[in-house]
């Protein structure tokens, strides 16, 4: 379960440009399932979901996950969580470009320390899974977009964490693509992971697959559950 | 002022650990105010981001602490040709009032800031900060020794005129002469040395039962303190003796010189070491039910007491070898 308490997340304080993404948010997610948030550009929902998954801190304001608060851990112990609990798809995909679809699957299992070979056979793995087996050797900037998605979403999956947040994942793909997406999503839902989407597209959070949507605007929580 | 290189890294050294220290204590005295792990308050979480830096720079800062004892006697025996009188350290820290209160205040500064880097990297090893009022209430006894030892190292640099005529090693620590030295140089050989391994071997006893049996934490770090303190003076009364196989010669700084094969530098080494592992594992075995060190303290103090247990025994070792190999005897002294 992961629980939010009063978080602020407040960028360039102090300066002129001081920019509040994210207001006195107060959520709880429950484990399992499929969460949308919603919102227009600029609500907060990216921002939200990087202090969700890890990669940012709150400025103020605690995040818990499995009882455990993460806002307040050293960066050493943050990484872990990060690494272990968390698969972040981002919206730009941000593959590595000159390296092939397998070895950007592969980087982010290196520094757990697990042996090559197992990391190779679950990259493989994946790709087979995500109908990439023939691109694996090809490097990513030759791959579509929709090529180009699957192996972040394997690049996600390679340290099978428990959940998995993805940001805008349909922004660049068509609707046949989005609606693959979502089927992949699924499966990973049914495989018990939770899902989180930061997302205005009515494909993501209109979808069956989604179990609950949180609408936001500037920042805030406007409807923190519920169906659209 | 002699400018030398040693000279101006020591100066500019110092000068930025003060001046980092006294910009951490400002942090330190915030977080023994109010620090609270369970607010999530924008002053909670900026003071959690801002230990990171401060411990960084911190930890940075107290490493050079460490080494710069070494580089300050360093400097001072590799100036003593340049004063009449003096044949090593002790002269060239005699030259002035301020050069043995400045070796004093570094000796002290090194031992607390290597014993602050123990408790840091504890620290550091736990999910919830669970040392991080004694980390930074421990810093903050650090803050005035650090800029004091600054300027007398100043004092002593800036004053020092190559004109001026010094006390040579022999005349410092002669048991004839009077003062600290003297009085260290004249303790009886036999009782000295009978203090010393006793002191080693009581050591070497509690941290092997201590490693064994988890107990005896201050004990421990009590006798590496007191085992640290008798060795220095069996350097002075009786072990520089061997090495320099002379009767009357106590000088502790000769034995960093090359024709003595710098045996005083590692003999040095492995005090300090000993020590500052023996202080830490009092710190953290003063913690050691700290809920988030449960499984982190019981081994880093083991390890702790076996750095303490080798380091004293080792330097008995080569005060042994040095004595036993030398056909130079004391009987009758």
């Amino acid at each position: 379960m992961i629980e939010l308490r009063d978080v602020t997340k407040i960028f360039n304080a102090g300066q002129p440009n001081e920019f509040a993404a994210v207001r006195d948010v107060s959520l709880t997610l429950d484990g399992r399932g499929a969460v949308a948030i919603t919102g227009p550009s600029g609500s907060g929902k990216t921002t939200l979901l990087s202090l969700i998954a890890c990669m940012a801190r709150p400025t103020s304001g605690r995040i818990t996950v499995d009882g455990e608060t993460i806002s307040s851990l050293p960066e050493r112990f943050l990484t872990e969580i990060r690494r272990r609990a968390f698969g972040f798809i981002f919206q730009q995909f941000n593959l590595i470009r000159g390296l092939s679809a397998r070895e950007n699957v592969m980087l982010p299992a290196y520094p757990t320390g697990a042996p090559l070979g197992r990391i190779r056979g679950e990259a493989a793995r994946l790709l087979d899974r995500l109908g990439l087996a023939s691109k694996a050797d090809v490097r990513v900037e030759w791959l579509s977009g929709g090529e180009a998605q699957r192996v972040a979403i394997a690049r996600a999956l390679i340290n099978n964490p428990s959940v998995v947040v993805a940001d805008e994942p349909t922004a660049h793909l068509d609707t046949a693509l989005s609606k693959d997406f979502m089927e992949i999503m699924r499966g990973l839902r049914d495989e018990g992971r939770t899902l989180i989407f930061a997302s205005h597209d009515p494909l993501v959070y209109e979808s069956d697959l989604i179990q609950r949507v949180v609408r936001m605007r500037d920042g805030r929580v406007l409807d923190a559950g519920g169906q659209p | 002022m002699i400018l030398h290189p040693p000279i101006m890294a020591l100066l500019v050294g110092s000068l930025l650990v003060s001046f980092l220290l006294l910009l951490a204590s400002g942090t330190a005295v915030r977080i023994l105010r109010v620090w609270d792990l369970s607010s999530g308050s924008e002053a909670q979480l900026a003071l959690e981001r801002r230990t990171y830096l401060v411990s960084t720079a911190m930890s940075y800062a107290c490493a050079f602490q460490v080494v710069s004892l070494f580089l300050f006697v360093y400097t001072a025996d590799d100036l003593a040709p340049l004063f009449v009188g003096a044949m090593c350290a002790a002269g060239t820290l005699y030259a002035n009032p301020y050069g043995y209160p400045t070796l004093l205040l570094k000796v002290v500064g090194a031992i607390l800031a290597g014993a602050w880097l123990i408790v840091n990297y504890a620290d550091n090893r736990g999910r919830d900060y669970p040392l991080i009022r004694l980390k930074y209430g421990f810093l903050l006894v650090l803050v005035p020794i650090v800029p004091i030892e600054t300027a007398a190292q100043a004092a002593y640099f800036g004053g020092l005129k190559a004109d001026v005529i010094t006390s040579c090693c022999g005349s410092l620590f002669s048991s004839a002469s009077s003062g600290v030295a003297s009085e260290l140089a004249a303790l009886p050989s036999s009782p000295t040395r009978i203090a010393f391994y006793s002191t080693v071997a009581a050591l070497v006893v509690a941290a092997s039962w201590f490693r064994r049996r988890a107990v005896g934490g201050y004990v421990v770090s009590g006798l590496s303190v007191l085992a640290f303190v008798v060795s220095i003076a069996a350097i002075i009364s009786f072990i520089s003796l061997y090495i320099y196989e002379l009767p009357t010669h106590h000088c502790p700084f000769c034995i960093l010189q090359r024709e003595y094969h710098f045996v005083g530098y590692p003999m040095y080494a492995l005090l300090f070491i000993g020590v500052i592992a023996g202080l830490g594992l009092g710190l953290l075995y003063h913690r050691r039910q700290t809920p988030s060190l449960v499984s982190v303290l019981p081994s880093l103090t083991r390890r702790l007491a076996l750095v303490a247990m080798a380091c004293f025994g080792l330097f008995a070792a080569i005060s042994t070898y040095v004595m036993v190999a030398t056909p130079f005897t004391l009987e009758g002294y």
